[in-house]
């Protein structure tokens, strides 16, 4: 039943959808026919004027329209010792060269130049300067500032960027300039530098003096007690063998025995002409003479035998080895006296060679923005337009030759 | 206006195209021989001067400061000394009435620019490439002092050719500047900063050495450049072009030289 009532309403509803349909491709048709008789829009064929043409119009409507205002801070340093150093050797182009004072500014200034750039100082100055605020993206300038949530290279590149340090080659000042979206960032950054760049000068030489002075401190202290050392030696050794000094002994004994030997030849002398009065050589006044020719040739080699042998005093040993802890002495007095000298010369190195940073201008508040590198960018994309233009058409030129 | 323009510029393309082809059929090497040779040639200057001397300037890499100096050097003398010898009569296009002399020497000037100037952005980034990075501080600054050597060299050019045909001497003269004097004055082998300030103001007059240092500094800003101006340069390119063009207006047929160009 319900089949029956339902049939001629579902015929009926789709009569009328094909009605519909037909309505509908008509209209369809209609307009198509209409399009086709209109002019018909085509983006027009790209041409190398075009492509150029539409860089342009881009890097314009960036650098003077999105663009953020950019704010620059300059400061001037110069880094110097209250004392000059000594003069360079003068080369065949001495003058244009430049005096000692400024060349060591120069050499200070470039190795700032590293030192301010280096993630440390980017640590310690983005933290005291809420840089994650302050150069926050904004609008539409995507290029402009730190992107939120930045990783630690990223905030590292985007610093090396904001600050430029330019030691200046003629005149050995150092030339300080910050970037930031509003002057007051970019005054606040160029302080905060200024002042890593002043803690660093300082530090860097102080330390450099104490490592000097606490090294020569610490020779001294070594030389004192090799000295100490050697001279107890040189007392023990005296003490041992009760001598004050086995050199002269053994010159004394040496001495000695010369003088028993003049004596030995003028008793023998005296016996050869005793012999020559008496026919019996076993005469008393003859034996007498000859005794004492033979004891003393007895005392003599008794005597040499001591100086030499180690069994008896063993003098010349002794006084070897006595001349060797002289030496050993003698050494360790002069080595103390020059790193007593040494120490004496860093104190006053270290007080000669403190440098200070040199004010020549202070960072100010910029008022104006900075148009520089607006007309960098659009000039530059232009520049980079006409060169490629012209390395392009030439190397198309000898496509189409060859 | 746009259309003379437009023709204008069309002229002289299709001159340079057409001179192009020429030199790649007189090429030993074909197309590769049109930069191959120069940069060869520069090359081996820069290999005399590197050697000669095994140290640089401090300032900027050595192969960088000398191929810069050699390859701007090179474009300045040779757009200059063609425009010295003048349009010969196999280049002059007599059929054609539109084409002047000067569009000639125009389309001369333009492919030796293509030329050295390929070399020269070739040599920035075989440099960039070695130091792992690329040193253009200022492009803009860079391709504008380009394009100002180019119109001095072409302003002293036409201007010796005009007052060559009135005075011979000057012809030889200026071919002489241009070959010897300038490429031991123009900041080839040194840097302006070494040189003694006794001689400086001497070699300052040379608007050459002003075009090469002023260069250097575009792509290197700490490279120092005391002395040296862009109002110097500017006066003498615009001022040479200046005078070149009056001097042209009257004597056009002149620039035709008779004999093949030398």
């Amino acid at each position: 039943m319900t089949r029956l009532v339902q049939l001629p309403f579902r015929t009926a509803v789709r009569e009328r959808a094909s009605r519909w349909r037909l309505v509908i491709n008509d209209r369809v048709g209609q307009l198509r026919h209409a399009t086709q008789e209109l002019p018909k829009f085509r983006l027009p064929k790209p041409t190398p004027l075009g492509i150029g043409a539409v860089f342009v119009v881009l890097a314009g409507m960036y650098s003077f329209g999105i663009g953020r205002a950019r704010f620059q801070a300059n400061s001037d340093f110069l880094v110097r010792q209250p004392m000059a150093p000594s003069m360079v050797a003068p080369s065949v182009i001495g003058t244009s060269l430049g005096s000692p004072t400024m060349l060591g500014s120069l050499e200070d200034g470039r190795y700032l130049a590293v030192y301010l750039h280096s993630p440390e100082v980017m640590a310690r100055t983005f933290q005291q300067l809420l840089a994650e605020e302050r150069y926050r993206r904004q609008g539409w300038d995507l290029l402009a500032g730190l992107p939120a949530k930045a990783t630690g290279d990223q905030q590292l590149d985007f610093f090396r960027r904001q600050v430029q340090v330019w030691p200046q080659e003629l005149s050995g000042v150092i030339q300080l300039t910050t970037t930031g979206l509003d002057a007051a960032t970019a005054q606040r950054l160029n302080q905060l530098l200024l002042q890593e760049a002043k803690a660093f000068v300082n530090e860097m030489n102080q330390s450099i003096s104490r490592e000097q002075l606490r090294f020569a401190e610490q020779e001294v202290e070594r030389a004192r007690v090799r000295l100490n050392q050697a001279t107890g030696q040189l007392n023990a050794f005296q003490v041992r063998f009760g001598q004050l000094d086995p050199v002269q002994e053994s010159q004394a004994t040496s001495n000695y025995i010369t003088a028993l030997e003049a004596k030995l030849v003028e008793l023998k002398v005296e016996e050869a002409s005793l012999r020559r009065q008496f026919r019996d050589g076993q005469a008393p006044e003859v034996q007498l003479v000859a005794d004492q020719v033979e004891e003393l040739e007895r005392q003599i080699r008794d005597e040499r035998a001591k100086l030499v042998s180690p069994a008896g005093r063993d003098l010349s040993g002794r006084a070897l080895e006595a001349k060797k802890l002289q030496n050993d002495v003698t050494f360790a007095t002069q080595a103390l006296q020059a790193s007593m000298t040494a120490v004496e010369n860093s104190r006053m190195e270290s007080q000669r060679q403190l440098k200070f940073l040199v004010m020549l201008s202070d960072p100010r508040q910029p008022d104006r923005q900075d148009w520089n590198w607006r007309w960098q960018v659009f000039l530059g994309t232009i520049g980079v337009l006409v060169a490629l233009w012209g390395v392009l058409s030439f190397v198309g030129g000898i496509r189409r030759r060859t | 206006m746009f259309d003379s323009v437009r023709l204008q510029i069309d002229i002289v393309r299709a001159i340079a195209f057409r001179e192009q082809r020429e030199r790649i059929g007189k090429s030993q090497f074909g197309a590769l021989g049109l930069l191959l040779e120069p940069l060869l040639f520069v090359a081996a200057w820069m290999a005399l001067r590197i050697v000669i001397r095994a140290q640089g300037s401090e300032f900027m890499n050595p192969a960088l400061q000398f191929g810069t100096g050699f390859v701007l050097f090179f474009l300045f003398s040779t757009i200059a000394l063609r425009a010295v010898s003048g349009v010969t009569k196999s280049q002059r296009f007599a059929e054609l009435r539109r084409v002047r002399p000067l569009d000639v020497l125009m389309a001369g000037a333009l492919v030796e620019s293509q030329v050295y100037g390929t070399c020269l952005a070739l040599v920035i980034v075989a440099v960039g490439l070695v130091q792992w990075q690329l040193t253009v501080a200022d492009p803009g600054q860079a391709v504008a002092i380009f394009f100002l050597i180019v119109i001095t060299a072409l302003g002293i050019g036409i201007s010796a050719l005009v007052i060559g045909h009135r005075v011979p001497l000057v012809k030889l003269f200026v071919k002489l500047i241009l070959r010897r004097v300038l490429f031991w004055t123009s900041g080839l082998f040194f840097s302006i900063v070494n040189i003694p300030d006794y001689v400086r103001p001497l070699l300052l007059w040379n608007p050459l050495l002003h075009g090469i240092e002023l260069f250097r500094h575009a792509l290197v800003p700490t490279y120092p450049i005391p002395g040296i101006s862009l109002p110097y340069l500017l006066v003498w390119a615009f001022g040479s072009i200046g005078f070149s063009m009056l001097v042209y207006g009257n004597n056009e047929q002149l620039l035709v030289s008779e004999e093949v160009s030398q």
